[in-house]
């Protein structure tokens, strides 16, 4: 008994012994081979992002990572070239805008859906009809007046009033095309899982991974992958080991810590793309002293974007001096303060307050949005302003935010720049905007706003954005910051990931080589 | 002369407990001898170190408080603290086996209580598991519990029940030397003296040695050979039956004498010896029973005391007796 | 028996309720509703007010309370804001990963806890007591999250042993497995160590020994079967945390197990599905612990004696 148990402490030692050997072994030895000749395509590709994909009900969810796998599944009327920023042909061939308000479309023949229905203009009628009555999707067409059907390949859509976006708009995948007759043969619930796209459903196990076919009968050309699983790792370390051991073929979000050891990585590919969203500061011109003008440029004064893109992002971020998204098309580049210590200072003591102020700052949770309020925090606190950061849970953020309560300033990021410039600005900054945290009501604003969204040359649409966004740092009550990247990892196997459009990721021509 | 071969040998053995309250003394210098069928009794008082000298025979004390300081204990030629675990695992129940002294925790509650008899078959015998239940069953019968209790648990016992199978456990294998410590205290007196018989028949049967511990000396009276009267972990006497109690010599032993109820002349007032039990931590220089003595002189205190043989049979650890004009006063006769 | 394990059934109904309760007051104490939590600024104020309105989130807690209980005795458990799914079939989807991982890592915990508490019992105060106890606590305070992916840089990227994430392919419950069970084992360990330390004390064990009874089975025979009760119920407790989810180890395996549900859905706001993971977790650790109950009897009869009354 006794040299059982002696036996048993020696082993035990032992095992631990060899784990810590091994672990501080390096085997650098190990990584690296030599790249494969023949270059076949992976019959499937394993990915994995930091959310889970959530729904297949495709009206009805604002999940980025689930509109992007619509975007394989399905096919808008629709779609956009990334690369130039031009509305592009997808289930309709070409179209016309007959006057502001009246669009005219002609219709891809010959499509049909994963079930083998045929695609004809009463599925797009079924489907905008059927966004309409969800809460979640009818304001995306609040502008729809009506559908007129001219035949199975020709439609007109009439809107209530100019929405020089509404293409734009429809390139959104909850606005994505869904069959008819799918939804009278196979119910809602089969029904809504078919679509036009390269990939079709395989299985879903929730909380686990989706897996998506190829599908042949793709009328923009079969795929080359087969088959395509998103998995759902929600830890970011263990999502690069998953690369790096090859089970994954590509990644987003790692550690943003180890980006360095990545690029040193000769097995591993970096590629990093600007985000859809912007981080910014809110001042909540509802809480004194944030309604004074002055305040606020002192503030923006004191404020360096540099500074954060280094210290949160490591430098994987680039500058944002505009409320307007970079990758937009109607962004311009305008004037904007550089940080300038006296100049705040002397601008707080007109505001009346030469010795300084406390003041509260919020954030979501976001890890970022913490980051940058310990960096804001450090930076205010050079002109006087103490600020007391108050951190909150997302859900608890958002409704803070809205109440306009308790804050003064609030920290968090948005990404409504996919579909126009509208939509981006508007709900940021309009009175009644739905994420106007500045909680700021300026009637000039409202018009500049309203009238942009109607002029039909672009030129002229363009100048009218760079006037909404010159007034807006005029009146700064929205500080933007910076434009995080979306950071992707793969095996040196993969092809490129495509640059995603906004926040839609496009898996729709992932290709891995095997050797 | 042919020296009978004996069954038991205990020399100057020492057993200290190390407790956080200090050391102590349970068991100073004993010495014993017992020959095959004989039978002795040990007696005294509560706390006096009997079964820490039962235990130690079977090289049980409890770990790691107790320590055998000195000594050797030889069972049927077999010292018990230096033969090898396997040897001592066959003499433990088949050299020399143990009545304990509480039936009501001395048996595995999880256990059928014919499982804990069969065990001891199984391991000694080398029998199947069923041969050893069919034996576990015929003891039950033996020490008189009906066999249809072989798979009852221990809490479905009574007192006296659990008393029995603790009987039929130590008697299972016919050991050559049975310890019962204190084996009739949880039964009322009909069945004591059942009890006492069966042992007494087993042991004919068998010829088992025995050492009885018990504080009822009418007990000793009828079922041991020879008596040995222990106080403060030391035999204070030691003889046949005539030796101790009609040659009483010690001071100790007419204590205990006087302290006994005496149900022949319905006497209600006892005697009991005055004076509380020695702290069992310190170890007196002289004699140990010095402080309750009711003969004490100051020698007594300082000196110790050796046994002094009174004749063949009778070995006193008092010196006293032999001074002229002392006379130990016993009650009864 | 069988009345007893009804009398448990029956009474888990008012735990349920009471437990249903709390959860629903608690999610509507936190800021912030599902429809916020999910659709964030993606819909304008006016048109979440009427989602708010469709979905009865504007009645008061009891009257939503009410009909939330109304529903779940119609077994209707309600769908989730967030998955747009039945709470319930997201709930059973993952509960057999949880069940898996739990099982699996109180069973490595045991293996782990019940040598080295034996051990350290029967050495109390020695050299080796002194190192098991460090090794336990060692377990017990490196945390899973540290623990899991060391294992899973040396198992999967240094050695390509075994996969680094989910619960498919061969050898994937091992690394989650030896997180929880290695967190959970010091426990184990201190409860084997004194159940067993009051248990040699004991005078049938002193019994077993006069018999002749081997060391060995003296230890794991008749001293392990008396010391098991106290161990049972801190490793069915340990059990039942473990269904509730172990966040950290399905967040870093990848594992898809009800904890990470659970959070997901707080996290959402999303209170049906949150309520229901509750409710559900709590009445299957109920199931767990009428079980380990039964297994009480039959390691000590004289608890079984007192069921069958
Ligand atoms: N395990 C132990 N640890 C410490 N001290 C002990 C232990 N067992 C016994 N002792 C002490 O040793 C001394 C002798 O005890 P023992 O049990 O041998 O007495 P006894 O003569 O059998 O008494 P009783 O008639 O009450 O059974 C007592 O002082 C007792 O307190
Ligand atoms: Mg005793």
């Amino acid at each position: 008994m006794k040299k059982l148990s002696y036996l048993f402490s020696v082993i035990t030692l032992m095992v631990t012994i060899v784990i810590i050997g091994v672990l501080f072994t390096s085997t650098e030895a190990l990584a690296a081979q030599p790249e494969g000749q023949n270059k076949t395509p992976k019959d499937k590709i394993v990915f994995s992002t930091r959310l889970d994909f959530t729904t297949m009900d495709v009206t009805n969810t604002p999940s980025t990572i689930t509109k992007s796998v619509y975007h394989s599944v399905y096919n808008t009327l629709v779609e956009k070239d990334v690369a130039t920023n031009e509305i592009i042909p997808a289930l309709a061939e070409s179209w016309t805008m007959d006057s502001p308000t009246e669009y005219s479309f002609i219709l891809r023949q010959g499509v049909k859906f994963h079930d083998g229905s045929d695609f004809t203009s009463a599925d797009v009628k079924f489907t905008y009809e059927r966004a309409l009555e969800h809460n979640s999707s009818k304001s995306k067409l609040a502008s729809l007046a009506s559908i007129e059907l001219d035949g199975d390949y020709a439609l007109k859509i009439v809107l209530k009033q100019p929405n020089m976006d509404f293409l734009d708009i429809i390139t959104d995948p909850t606005l994505s095309i869904l069959s008819k007759n799918a939804f009278e043969a196979l119910g809602d619930e089969k029904g809504i899982q078919q679509g036009t796209g390269p990939y079709k459903y395989k299985e879903w196990d929730q909380g686990s991974y989706l897996d998506l076919e190829a599908n042949d009968e793709y009328w923009g050309g079969k795929p080359a992958t087969n088959e395509l699983r998103l998995q759902y790792i929600s830890e970011s370390s263990s999502r690069l080991i998953a690369v790096k051991t090859g089970e994954m073929d590509f990644i987003q979000d790692p550690p943003l810590s180890e980006l360095a050891n990545i690029k040193a990585d000769s097995s591993l590919k970096l590629l990093t793309y600007p985000s859809a969203s912007v981080e910014l500061l809110f001042f909540n011109t509802k809480q004194p002293p944030m309604d004074n003008p002055d305040v606020r440029r002192a503030i923006e004064y004191a404020l360096n974007r540099q500074d954060i893109v280094d210290g949160v992002f490591l430098g994987n971020a680039i500058p944002n001096n505009n409320i307007m998204h970079s990758s937009n098309a109607y962004y311009s580049e305008i004037e904007s303060v550089d940080q300038d210590i006296e100049k705040a200072k002397e601008l707080l003591a007109k505001a009346g307050y030469a010795d300084g102020f406390e003041l509260t700052l919020i954030s979501n949770s976001s890890p970022d949005s913490q980051a940058i309020c310990t960096i804001v925090q450090a930076q205010l606190d050079e002109i006087g302003i103490t600020v007391k950061y108050e951190p909150l849970e997302n859900a608890t953020h958002t409704t803070v935010a809205k109440s306009g309560e308790g804050y003064h300033m609030d920290s968090c990021q948005w990404s409504g720049y996919a579909f126009g410039p509208d939509l981006g600005i508007r709900e940021l900054i309009y009175s009644s905007g739905s994420n106007n945290y500045a909680h700021y009501s300026d009637a000039k604003m409202d018009q500049m706003i309203d009238d942009a969204i109607k002029i039909e040359d672009k030129s002229e649409r363009i100048a009218a954005y760079k006037a909404i966004e010159e007034y807006s740092e005029d009146v700064m009550v929205v500080y933007p910051i910076c434009v995080k990247n979306y950071t992707f990892v793969s095996g040196i196997n993969v092809e490129d990931i495509p640059q995603p459009n906004g926040p839609i990721m496009n898996y729709r021509n992932l290709v891995s080589y095997s050797e | 002369m042919v020296k009978e071969k004996l069954v038991l040998e205990i020399n100057d053995l020492v057993v200290n407990y190390e407790t956080d309250n200090g050391t102590v003394h349970a068991v100073n210098g004993i010495n014993l001898k017992l020959k095959q069928k004989q039978s002795v009794g040990i007696v005294g008082e509560t706390g006096a170190g009997k079964t820490t000298t039962a235990l130690a025979i079977l090289n049980l004390i409890p770990q790691p408080t107790g320590i055998i300081k000195n000594g050797t204990i030889i069972v049927d030629g077999k010292n018990m603290l230096t033969i090898s675990e396997s040897d001592l695992r066959m003499m433990r129940g088949k050299g020399v086996s143990m009545i304990f002294q509480d039936p009501m925790t001395a048996l595995n509650p999880v256990f059928t209580i014919g499982e804990q008899i069969a065990e001891s078959v199984r391991i000694h015998e080398g029998v199947s598991n069923k041969d050893a239940m069919q034996r576990a069953i015929e003891m039950l019968e033996i020490v008189g519990i009906d066999k249809d209790r072989a798979y009852d648990y221990p809490h479905q016992l009574s007192g006296g029940m659990k008393q029995r199978v603790v009987i039929a456990i130590a008697l299972a294998c016919q050991a050559k030397l049975l310890i019962a410590d204190e084996p009739t205290t949880a039964l009322d007196v009909t069945i004591q003296a059942q009890v006492l018989e069966l042992i007494r028949s087993y042991r004919e049967k068998y010829d088992t040695a025995m050492i009885l511990i018990t504080h009822d000396l009418g007990i000793v009276a009828e079922t041991c050979d020879e008596v040995a009267v222990m106080y403060a972990g030391v035999i204070v006497e030691y003889g046949t039956l005539e030796d101790i109690f009609n040659r009483t010599k010690h001071p100790y032993t007419e204590g205990l004498f006087n302290s006994l109820p005496n149900i022949i002349e319905r006497r209600s007032k006892l005697t009991p010896i005055p004076g509380m039990v020695l702290d069992p931590t310190i170890l007196p220089d002289g004699c140990v029973f010095a402080d309750r003595c009711s003969y004490v002189i100051d020698t007594c205190r300082t000196t110790f005391q050796k046994d002094i043989a009174v004749s063949d049979t009778h070995i006193v650890r008092c010196s006293r007796y032999q001074e002229p004009g002392f006379n130990i006063k016993r009650m009864i006769a | 028996m069988y009345r007893y394990i009804i009398k448990r059934v029956l009474l888990l109904i008012p735990i349920l309720i009471a437990v249903s309760f709390i959860v629903f007051f608690i999610v509507d104490l936190a800021p912030g509703d599902s429809i916020d939590a999910v659709f964030g600024n993606e819909l304008s104020t006016e048109d979440k007010e009427t989602m708010r309105e469709e979905m009865g989130y504007n009645d008061s807690l009891l009257v939503r309370y009410a009909r939330y209980i109304g529903n779940v005795f119609k077994g209707d458990m309600g769908m989730s804001v967030l998955f747009k799914k039945p709470a319930l079939e997201l709930y059973l989807n993952r509960v057999p990963a949880t069940l898996k991982l739990a099982f699996w890592g109180i069973f490595i915990a045991l293996i782990i806890a019940i040598p080295l508490g034996v051990i350290s019992a029967i050495h109390q105060n020695t050299f080796i007591d002194t190192l098991s106890t460090i090794l336990g606590l060692l377990g017990m305070s490196m945390p899973s999250f540290w623990f899991g992916l060391l294992m899973i840089i040396l198992f999967s990227l240094k050695l390509g042993w075994l996969p680094s994430f989910g619960n498919e392919g061969r050898g994937s419950i091992i690394m989650p497995a030896l997180t929880v069970g290695v967190g959970q084992a010091a426990l184990l360990m201190r409860t084997t160590r004194s159940s067993m330390l009051e248990v040699i004390r004991q005078d049938y064990i002193r019994t077993a020994r006069a018999k002749g009874v081997k060391e060995g089975v003296v230890i794991y025979k008749h001293a392990l079967r008396n010391a098991l009760i106290p161990i049972i119920t801190a490793a069915g407790t340990q059990l039942g945390i473990a269904l509730g989810g172990t966040v950290v180890v399905e967040s870093v395996f990848a594992w898809p197990g009800v904890g990470k549900l659970t959070i997901d859905a707080f996290n959402a706001r999303d209170t049906t599905l949150v309520v229901g993971c509750l409710i559900l977790t709590t009445a299957l650790s109920s199931v767990l612990m009428m079980f380990i109950d039964i297994i009480y009897a039959f390691v000590d009869p004289r608890i079984k004696a007192r069921y069958s009354r």
